[in-house]
């Protein structure tokens, strides 16, 4: 047991900061502690305030013990995901396993040290966020306290977590037993990721039919929602228990029932650790790869020459397709916030708005109102885009890492290499904005709230924002790049990219926000449509203005970075 | 060949390569031997460019590479001690985008790669990702990609580390070859017995100071005979005193 735990602390302290178990941590110092002090600062207040607002509203929310099974259950799958990237990560990803093996350590040592460690960490997270919900909805809805309602929560909170924990232990385990092809962790979130898009979207698109927006809809739309979350709690089977003893229901019963399902579920893992981990993880340690002869076409194709700037970039783009680490950090990121922001649309077609606004009067006003307000949301959306896939760009020299020396010694002028590299950078976030683009810009067009005009002006407006965004990027990391990291993830993240992009994405959303005021302003002028089109050519001019100047400025100052960088 | 001038590199308060002036004559095999930290790796990276110098020139057949980096860098080849490069990209891939950044034609690409890739025995691995490619295979694969411009001077760094013995006797002719064709050769290396047979002149580096150049005879002549060269190479690089002597750092 010494050992055990002795095991447990040292690949805690090992894999601090970086779930891969890799040697470099993500974030350092002082970054690292300001962070964690807002993040338990903020994120429990918010929740206290946000439990306090549903408590107030619980008469509108019905049930209570399902309301309560919901709110486990998004905390669970929560816990369930971040648990299942963390575990494929240090149970199967790591490079230590042979090495600890040769020590006297069991495999099952080795696999419950880690689960524990992953355990330790999602239990502190989830007692930040679920005790301060829960009190927060005490305080809203006094009524609804039970005699098992402290004890429930606080239980709730410790079975849920290692329960949830065990259970993604044993996916882990079996799924990397099934598939032993998927040996690499953003593959398999990459595959999730997509399925849970499509989930959502599907959802959105065919369960929800209410098309009015009164008490009686909220209440019904409400308890859809929390039907539907409560649902999967079959996969974590002691929410059910939980709820009911957090709502009076026979709460000692119920509580321990939970506690001997929590046990079960531990057996459980235990039993298939034992069982199918060592062979699966060993599985994952073989590299070989089967040899592929080349064709004459291949040759023919291989061996055509390029310019050298054309080198550079369809080198960047095999290698950042290649890389599951840019699909995880910039399409999966990239794909939250026009999911976002669709959703905007989604329930706005549901609270009645008049889109199709001849039926309404001064419908000419209206309708252009409309008009640009969405061709706007369609340029920011793929904005939004384009900041997620920008990620490339945040990371155009620190992804080189070790080979960075190569851009030195070759005799290609500096400016050429940074220009085919951003060019890479450039056409990959013009696949996803683009894409975006022609989604929206097709059904908004079909249904006639945008003419082509508007469309068009989009494309350039959303053109002129990707070029101005990756030249920005490209140029903060030629100032300052990150050039000694081992682990392809953590350059994929480099440079605070996701705060960049949820902050970009924050900035975006309000400007969607604040647009439709700006042109209702202008459509009770006199001059309506002359004002909201002098508004939106000065946006259109800033951008290019912009995407231009960034484009000298990153000409003339590549080289000379570039040249200052001693690898 | 390469003429070194004054050459100076200075990080802080700390001298890594200090006033070193030499040179590796056309027709050489040139064997630059130092222990680690010595400042070989400093030295490699301010003849390629790499590293810019405190102070001193580095020409390249003539061409210093501060005043005209670019055709400079066209005299030659350079394969770093860390194969561990361009990972995502396939065999062929990597090597034909060498042949694009030296801007070589498309013809007589496919003869190289599939002339050295049969040297080499990786023929069967070039449309495979350098990824899946064992330590050994990945220096093969970029020593190829550093010749494939077919550069006059050679500047390798421990280029034998990891090659089976095939391998290493392919690439020692080679180097041959090429200085008996009146082009230099510069390559680094630990292993004495390898410069000892294939050098006709060394260089030893200490504490970021040149403290011999010449050949092997050359090198003999100033110690008693019957001195083995590994006992040469201890002494001249003081790693022998150093090692009799506790608490003293090597």
């Amino acid at each position: 047991m010494k050992r055990f735990l002795l095991l447990a602390r040292v690949l805690r302290k090992c894999g601090k900061g970086n779930e891969t178990g890799d040697s470099q941590a993500n974030m350092k110092g002082d970054n690292t502690l300001v962070l964690y002090v807002l993040g338990a600062l903020i994120i429990p207040a918010l929740l206290f305030f946000g439990g306090r607002f549903l408590g107030e509203l619980s008469p509108l929310i019905g049930g209570v013990e399902a309301f309560a099974s919901a709110v486990f259950m998004v905390f669970a799958l929560m816990t369930l995901i971040l648990s299942v990237m963390e575990l494929l990560g240090t149970l199967f990803l790591t490079s230590d396993l042979p090495y600890l093996l040769s020590l006297p350590f069991s495999p099952r040592q080795i696999v419950l040290a880690r689960t524990m460690n992953t355990m330790q960490r999602q239990l502190i997270i989830n007692t930040l966020c679920i005790l301060p919900f829960w009190i927060g909805f005490a305080a809203g809805s006094p009524e609804t306290l039970t005699a098992g309602y402290w004890a429930g929560m606080v239980l709730g909170d410790l079975l849920m977590s290692v329960a949830a924990v065990a259970i993604a232990a044993i996916l882990v385990i079996l799924i990397m037993t099934v598939f032993r092809f998927a040996r690499n962790r953003e593959v398999m979130a990459v595959i999730g990721g997509l399925i849970a898009f499509a989930v959502l979207i599907a959802y959105n698109l065919f369960v929800r039919t209410d098309t009015t927006i009164d008490s009686e809809a909220v209440k019904q739309t409400a308890g859809a929602v929390i039907n539907v979350l409560k649902g999967p709690s079959v996969i974590i089977p002691v929410i059910p228990f939980i709820a009911k003893a957090m709502t009076g229901s026979a709460p000692v019963v119920n509580l321990l029932l939970a506690v001997l399902i929590t046990a079960a579920v531990c057996g459980l893992f235990i039993l298939v650790a034992d069982r199918l981990y060592l062979r699966s993880a060993l599985n994952m340690q073989d590299s070989s790869a089967k040899k592929k002869s080349m064709d004459e076409k291949q040759w023919d194709k291989t061996s055509r020459a390029r310019s050298a700037m054309m080198a550079y970039t369809v080198r960047d783009l095999k290698c950042v397709f290649r890389n599951p680490a840019y699909l995880v950090y910039g399409w999966l990121l990239s794909l939250a916030w026009p999911v976002l922001i669709a959703s905007l649309f989604l329930v706005g077609s549901k609270m009645n708005i008049p889109l199709s606004g001849a039926e309404a009067e001064g419908a000419e006003t209206m309708l252009t109102m409309l008009m640009m307000f969405c061709s706007t949301a369609v340029a920011l959306l793929s904005a939004c885009a384009t900041t997620g896939l920008s990620c490339l760009a945040s990371s155009i020299i620190s992804r080189e890492g070790k080979s960075f020396y190569y851009m030195k010694m070759v005799p290609v002028p500096y400016s050429v290499q940074v220009l085919g590299k951003r060019n890479a950078a450039l056409f990959v976030a013009g696949i996803g904005s683009i894409g975006y683009e022609l989604i929206a810009g097709i059904v908004l067009l079909i249904k006639g709230i945008v003419r082509v005009e508007w469309f068009l002006y989009c494309i350039v407006l959303t053109a002129a924002l990707l070029i101005l965004l990756i030249n920005l990027l490209a140029g903060h990391d030629l100032k300052k790049p990150n050039l000694n990291w081992d682990s392809e993830s953590s350059v994929a993240r480099s440079n605070n990219i996701g705060v960049i992009i949820w902050i970009a994405g924050f900035i975006l959303a309000a400007g969607v926000a604040i647009l439709p005021p700006v042109f209702l302003m202008a459509a009770f002028m006199e001059k309506a449509v002359l004002w909201s089109t002098l508004i939106v050519l000065a946006l259109l001019v800033l951008c290019v203005t912009g995407a231009v100047l960034s484009e000298r400025h990153l000409y003339r100052t590549a080289a000379k970075r570039l040249k200052a960088i001693d690898a | 060949m390469i003429e070194i001038s004054h050459l100076t590199k200075v990080y802080g308060s700390s001298k890594v390569v200090n006033d070193c002036t030499w040179e590796v004559p056309d027709g050489v095999i040139m064997g630059f031997i130092g222990p680690n930290g010595a400042g070989k790796t400093t030295h490699l990276k301010m003849m390629t460019g790499v590293l810019r110098p405190t102070s001193g020139t580095v020409k390249l057949n003539g061409t210093d590479i501060a005043a005209d980096p670019l055709e400079a860098k066209k005299q030659f080849g350079f394969v770093s001690d860390s194969p561990d490069h361009f990972l995502r990209l396939k065999g062929v891939e990597y090597l034909n985008f060498m042949a694009d950044i030296y801007d070589m034609p498309s013809e007589g690409r496919r003869e190289f790669i599939e002339d050295y890739a049969k040297r080499f025995g990786i023929a069967d691995a070039l449309n495979n990702k350098i990824l899946s490619y064992s330590h050994g295979m990945r220096q093969k694969i970029m020593v190829m990609g550093a010749l494939i411009h077919k550069p006059p001077i050679w500047i390798l760094d421990e280029p034998l580390l990891g090659l089976d013995p095939q391998s290493a006797f392919e690439l020692k002719k080679m180097m041959r070859e090429h200085a008996d064709a009146g082009n230099s050769v510069l390559f680094s290396t630990h292993v004495l017995e390898v410069a000892e047979k294939l050098c006709d002149r060394i260089a030893v580096i200490r504490k970021g100071e040149i403290r011999f150049t010449g050949t092997l005879d050359e090198l003999r002549s100033g110690y008693p005979e019957g001195t083995s060269l590994e006992d040469i190479f201890l002494q001249l690089t003081g790693e022998k005193q150093e090692t009799a002597e506790p608490g003293t750092e090597g």
